[in-house]
């Protein structure tokens, strides 16, 4: 799996090539957790390139919400796959993850946080 | 399409499970062909690697056997490994949303049981056998 890094302002995009999967969910962990040691806490994940996902990967998503959430910050899983969309249905993930369908609407749900915390 | 299957046998490591899962992606892709089931495809493979992924973390097996099985009414997944009796009801349900906690876990059974048609499992003689179907 590839990661590529972005910034928009205060938000990280986080690009995934390749497949979400037991094999390679601790690389997400890992990034995640350097990414909060820096005090970056609102991340896009770009999920449009992942090919295949796994309860693994779906475990990865979900610690690095509750480890964003817990830091005040968010995540908001992008353009998943209609496959990967599915998963989060399935297992109801999507009632804790924010998942959104396009690039535009996961920054709007963002900056709304990035405001938000900043007038805490 | 006449029965046809293949066997693969593999060291208990993720990244084997991810070349197991290439080539049972391929022969799915072919059993499937034609019957407007692209998503019943994504969904046997998830459950297969789940499968695989539960044997690997879980199983404490040396070896894991994997049997593809195709007919025309049918793609059947045989997982054989050698160890300790596990209880396919432990996991079966999908871990709760509703509280303050984000469960980063246990969906691996649940999701392969939603997933298949049909799931057995069978231990004889100190061999595993777990089986998943998903008819056509």
């Amino acid at each position: 799996m590839e990661i590529k890094v972005g910034m928009d302002g205060d938000i990280v995009i986080v690009e995934l090539t390749g497949d979400l999967v037991a094999s390679t969910a601790d690389q997400l962990k890992a990034q995640v957790s350097g990414l909060l040691s820096k005090n970056f806490r609102f991340v896009l994940l770009e999920m449009s390139k992942i090919g295949f996902m796994d309860s693994s990967g779906l475990g990865a998503c979900m610690a690095a919400h509750k480890s964003l959430a817990e830091s005040g910050g968010m995540l908001v899983c992008a353009r998943p796959s209609e496959a990967v969309g599915k998963i989060f249905r399935i297992t109801m993930a999507d009632k804790k993850l924010s998942v959104a369908h396009t690039k535009d609407d996961g920054i709007k749900t963002l900056l709304s946080k990035v405001i938000e915390a900043r007038q805490k | 399409m006449e029965n046809r299957g293949i066997t693969i046998r593999f060291l208990p490591e993720f990244g084997n499970v991810d070349v197991a899962r290439a080539a049972v992606g391929g022969a799915c892709v072919a059993a499937f062909s034609g019957r407007q089931a692209a998503g019943r495809t994504d969904e046997f493979l998830l459950a297969v690697t789940e499968a695989m992924n539960n044997a690997v973390e879980h199983s404490g097996a040396r070896l894991v056997e994997i049997d593809l099985l195709m007919s025309p009414e049918a793609v059947t997944f045989r997982m054989h490994t050698e160890g300790d009796m596990f209880d396919p009801t432990k996991g079966a349900s999908m871990p709760g949303m509703d509280g303050d906690d984000a469960p980063e876990g246990g969906f691996g059974m649940a999701l392969m049981k939603e997933l298949v048609d049909r799931m057995d499992y069978e231990y004889k003689d100190g061999r595993n056998t777990l089986t998943l179907e998903k008819r056509f």
